[in-house]
């Protein structure tokens, strides 16, 4: 059997998180005093000394006396043996009834799963309290008694929090990988869903034992559970509430250390609940780990790129960073483009080189955690670069406007698609009334919609994706946009819906003069709606020129590359040009060429040093080599062409 | 002689109840017939919800089909199979699926998801276990200290390379490979495909290669089935259905797929325009009868809408159209739709 490495259990990742350190040394420290609470607190708890009756801290009694003159301190940690341990109980008993039945019942479904729900139904409708009177009742008043029958009434919320997340965890492909391996049900249980649903159940646990602790203190309160003058937590407090006036310090100490020890437990759950291993990942750095040096800034490309006025988009130098608790990275770098009005334009790469951060960065919208750092957006003659929020807002939708991947993510599912599209429409616009209607019915006839009427009236869980997304465009269309992001749009329709939302991107070209950026990592996306092309590797552009040109003689190695990788081009039974490794983490980005590392082309030089973009045979490449790569290209054709 | 077939799925039927609609039900998997011989790569193409999962599911015992019989190397495995305990299948029958992020339990490590078949169905001890294991991974291109590690730590093709190993460990005869390279990228997809053609060739697998691309299938697989709405549209050996597809539906399909030579994608385009109706559909059509693709078939005809085309055969060919089929009634005889040319007379 293999075993994780040592550095990774759940144990040391558990302490790397300093909350569920503190939390952890405190209730570590609280279970050592209680278990030693002779030698720890040798005062005895139950000696009365009325002369010294509600005194505040000293040196005799650390945190003063009680109304008989009982050392607080002394019976806070004599008592917590009760009043933890019997919260403990009951959150154990609570757990180990109902997380065996929640899971039976959702891995198995059917009667398993009738019968265990009723089971908790019972629990649901007798309150608590009730449960807790009658156990007394029939057997007397003793705490572990009590403890056992309050974990039975609190086992209802274990069985529905593990039924529901079986029934999730079930679903998951490594259940069905398992139960095609043969594996046994017993063992699927116990080895892949036990562990996954393992983190929602602690929180359950941290959360049923507060609450025990709470009802158990409530109890001691009511002078049941453990009889006093024996000390509890509960029967302090309740002690120190007949005394709030007399002597109100008597509630602080009892009332911290409930508090704390409460808290103690949900971080503590918290922490475990997010546990996950082999957390530590590739590119991620921990903080006594030595930090990366920032590849160095790359030559600026926007001196290749001219300033042309006509441009309604132009970027240049565009930087993104990201960062975290250690330091600031790029993940895109330098770019510059134009767009000109009415002219598609694509984006290309495989996923991480930065192309989706780009198209969002022209709207103004980065993820938590990032920034532009340098360069500009100019979207018609503003540069939106630094613009406040409020500013940003009245770009958005009226002069650039995005749709994306997830077209259900763009639109509302409570609202039908005409009522969203008529608020939009009131927004930008300001028309009111008819008008409204009969705009939005116009714009869904314009992106092709078979029946205007009815789509507007449909909600969006009832269409198919691909009206879905001809919807999510015509409400990026409400504010009269000149340019159009489009991130993927067609990634997760099929072919045949693509090729229909991609007529649409080209007549809307054609009839409104609308430009259109689109970020795909298909090539042949790009060759359908596009006239020039920008691919980006690890976070910059490498290559940029016509399309026409671009994908049937590229400069780059890396588009060159791409394009033989297609299976489209392979002949079957012959291995697929296939580029070894992967994109870098913008972590490790090599010093030099960035693709160096997979490049067939690379030399000594490529890697010394970082490669400036340059024009070159009629478009930009960031490549040093390039006519090495055209003469290959050309004797390839002509080899091909004599066989 | 013909050998005997290592798969052979009849008349497979899976229908689910709407649970919003008890008296709708979808139809996933409607009346599907193929053969896999061994080491035989079949690849089934099909848009999304076109039933291609879950007639992997069905033959992978994750489903029970609602009719039809499925026998796999000597068991029934069919709707009225009395097979309880399919553990013995576990080391003939494999699946690799497509996300893979969710195909892999975050809390194991490689090496324990690898070697939980290994014990659980043969008795190998812990070391032989461990050997096997690492073993397999340099045999998908992984290094052997992988097994140490977590799901977590992996990109998503080193991911698919971990499934593909776990599939493989118990020596297979059969691999599902369900969207097995879908979620990857250009080059990964690449490099995964090699891997998987590389391992065909070296163990005499079989696969089902399903996949919703079709260049993917051609490039990969020896005969193709495409399937729309749940219906086997077209099959054949895979170069004939790419070259000249005969079935409206696979021509749709192949002038839709995008290629990367701007000119011949204006040509491709056009072609699409003949053969695919440009109103976009109206929504699924619910009728049983008739041609599923007859609302947007820009060949449909009356006899279209109210009679099911049957499997005709053409050539070594099985086409669900009445084109093809001289009695139907349709006015038009299909004679194939070469790439983007067609050649409906
Ligand atoms: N458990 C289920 N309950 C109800 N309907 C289902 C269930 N599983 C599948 N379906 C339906 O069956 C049809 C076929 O589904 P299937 O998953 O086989 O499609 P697919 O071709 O694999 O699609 P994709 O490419 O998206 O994976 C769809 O309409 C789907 O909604
Ligand atoms: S600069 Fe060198 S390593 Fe980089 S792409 Fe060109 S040839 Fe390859
Ligand atoms: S049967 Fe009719 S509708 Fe269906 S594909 Fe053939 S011609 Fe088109
Ligand atoms: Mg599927």
């Amino acid at each position: 059997m293999t075993r994780a490495r040592r550095s990774d259990n759940a144990l040391t990742r558990l302490v790397r998180r300093p909350g569920a350190v503190v939390a952890l040394v405190f209730l570590a420290l609280l279970t050592f005093a209680v278990i030693f609470a002779d030698v720890v607190a040798p005062i005895d708890p139950l000696t009365q000394d009325l002369a010294r009756a509600r005194e505040l801290p000293s040196a005799a009694h650390w945190l003063g006396t009680d109304g008989f003159g009982r050392d607080i301190y002394s019976r806070l940690i004599h008592g917590g043996g009760s009043t933890l341990g019997g919260a403990l109980l009951a959150a154990v008993v609570a757990m180990t009834i109902g997380i065996p039945l929640g899971m039976l019942g959702g891995y198995f479904r059917g009667w398993v799963d009738t019968v265990v729900s009723r089971f908790a139904d019972v629990f649901q409708a007798l309150p608590t309290i009730v449960i807790l009177m009658a156990v007394i009742g029939a057997f007397g008043n003793n705490n572990t008694v009590a403890m056992v029958a309050l974990g039975v009434a609190m086992c209802e919320g274990f069985i529905r929090l593990a039924r529901a997340m079986t029934l999730q965890v079930r679903r998951e492909l490594y259940v069905d990988a398992a139960s095609v391996a043969g594996i046994t049900s017993g063992s699927i249980l116990v080895r892949h869903v036990f562990p996954n649903i393992r983190g929602p159940l602690l929180v359950q646990l941290s959360i049923t034992a507060g609450a025990a602790l709470l009802i158990q203190a409530g109890l001691g309160f009511l002078g049941l559970g453990t009889p006093p003058p024996a000390p509890s937590w509960g029967g302090m407090i309740d002690e120190a509430s007949d005394l709030i006036y007399l002597h109100p310090w008597l509630l602080v100490p009892t009332g911290a250390i409930m508090i704390l020890s409460i808290l103690s437990f949900n971080v503590l759950g918290d922490a475990l609940a997010s546990d996950r291993p082999g957390g530590v990942l590739a590119g991620v750095r921990l903080p006594w780990m030595k930090p990366l040096p920032v590849a160095e800034q790359p030559v600026a490309m926007s001196e290749l790129v001219p300033a042309d006025p006509k441009a309604v988009v132009s970027v240049r130098d565009l930087t993104v960073s990201f960062t975290d608790r250690n330091s600031t990275f790029a993940v895109v770098q330098n770019v510059s483009f134009d767009v000109m009005p009415g002219e598609a334009l694509g984006i290309v790469g495989e996923s991480g080189c930065g192309k989706s951060v780009t198209a969002k960065a022209l709207l103004g919208l980065i993820a938590p955690g990032g920034k532009i750092t340098g360069g500009q957006v100019t979207i018609n003659g503003t540069d939106v670069v630094g613009l406040s929020n409020r500013e940003l807002r009245k770009v958005r939708g009226t002069t650039i406007a995005l749709v994306s991947q997830e077209p259900m993510v763009a639109l509302d599912p409570t609202f039908t698609i005409g009522a969203q599209l008529r608020e939009s429409i009131a927004h930008h616009t300001g028309r009111k009334g008819r008008e409204l209607n009969d705009r939005a019915l116009e714009l869904l006839r314009l992106v092709g919609m078979p029946d205007p009427a009815q789509a507007a009236a449909s909600y969006t869980f009832q269409v198919s994706g691909g009206m879905a997304q001809r919807a999510a465009i015509a409400l990026a269309l409400t504010g009269e946009p000149d340019v159009l992001v489009a991130d993927e749009p067609t990634t997760a329709l099929d072919v045949t819906v693509q090729a229909e939302i991609l007529d649409l991107l080209r007549s809307l070209r054609k009839d409104l003069g609308l430009a259109v950026i689109i970020v795909t990592h298909d090539l042949g996306v790009i060759a359908d709606l596009c006239d020039r092309a920008v691919v980006m590797y690890a976070g910059q552009v490498i290559e940029q020129g016509a399309v026409d040109t671009l994908l049937t003689t590229p400069t780059h190695p890396y588009t060159r590359a791409l394009l033989a990788s297609m299976p489209s081009h392979a002949i079957p039974g012959l291995p697929l040009d296939a580029i070894p490794g992967a994109v870098p983490a913008p972590r490790d980005w090599p010093e030099g060429c960035r693709f160096a590392p997979r490049c067939a082309f690379a030399t000594d030089a490529c890697r010394s040093a970082p490669v400036p973009i340059l024009a070159q045979h009629g478009g930009l490449s960031r490549c040093i080599r390039v006519d090495e790569v055209l003469a290959q290209s050309r004797n390839r054709t002509e080899e091909r062409n004599i066989a | 002689m013909t050998i005997e077939p290592l798969l052979q799925v009849d008349h497979l039927q899976m229908r689910f109840k709407n649970p919003k609609n008890r008296r709708n039900t979808v139809h996933a998997v409607d009346d599907v017939s193929f053969t896999v011989a061994p080491g035989e790569i079949v690849g089934v193409v099909g848009e999304s919800g076109s039933g291609k999962s879950t007639i992997g599911r069905c033959i992978l015992g994750l489903e029970t089909p609602s009719d039809g019989d499925i026998h796999f190397d000597g068991s029934d495995l069919g709707a009225h199979s009395k097979l309880r305990n399919r553990r013995d299948l576990a080391s003939r029958l494999q699946v690799v699926f497509q996300d893979p992020y969710s195909s892999l339990n975050p809390f194991r490590t490689i090496g324990q998801t690898l070697a939980e078949p290994l014990q659980a169905l043969s008795r190998v001890s812990d070391a032989q276990a461990d050997a096997r294991v690492r073993d397999m991974l340099e045999a998908v291109g992984l290094p052997r200290e992988a097994a140490d590690r977590y799901p977590s730590q992996f990109s998503g093709g080193q991911r698919q390379r971990i499934g593909i190993a776990r599939a493989l460990i118990m020596e297979p005869k059969l691999v599902i490979c369900d969207e097995a390279v879908s979620a990857l990228d250009l080059s990964t997809q690449a490099q995964i495909l090699n891997l998987l053609s590389k391992l065909a060739a070296d163990r005499g697998l079989a696969y089902i290669f399903i996949a919703h691309d079709l260049d993917v299938v051609r490039y990969i697989s020896d005969r193709t089935l495409v399937l729309y709405r749940g219906r086997v549209m077209e099959q054949g050996a895979s170069a004939d259905v790419y070259s000249r597809p005969l079935h409206p539906y696979t021509a749709a399909l192949h002038a839709a797929a995008p290629v990367t030579d701007p000119v011949e994608q204006r040509a491709r385009r056009t072609a699409r325009a003949k053969i695919v109706r440009p109103a976009p559909e109206i929504g699924p059509t619910t009728g049983h009868a008739g041609c599923p693709f007859a609302a947007r078939c820009a060949f449909a005809q009356e006899v279209c809408t109210t009679d099911r085309p049957a499997d005709t055969p053409v050539g070594e060919r099985s086409v669900a159209c009445h084109m093809y089929n001289a009695t139907s009634g349709h006015t038009r005889q299909g004679a194939g739709m070469s790439g983007v040319e067609l050649a409906v007379t």
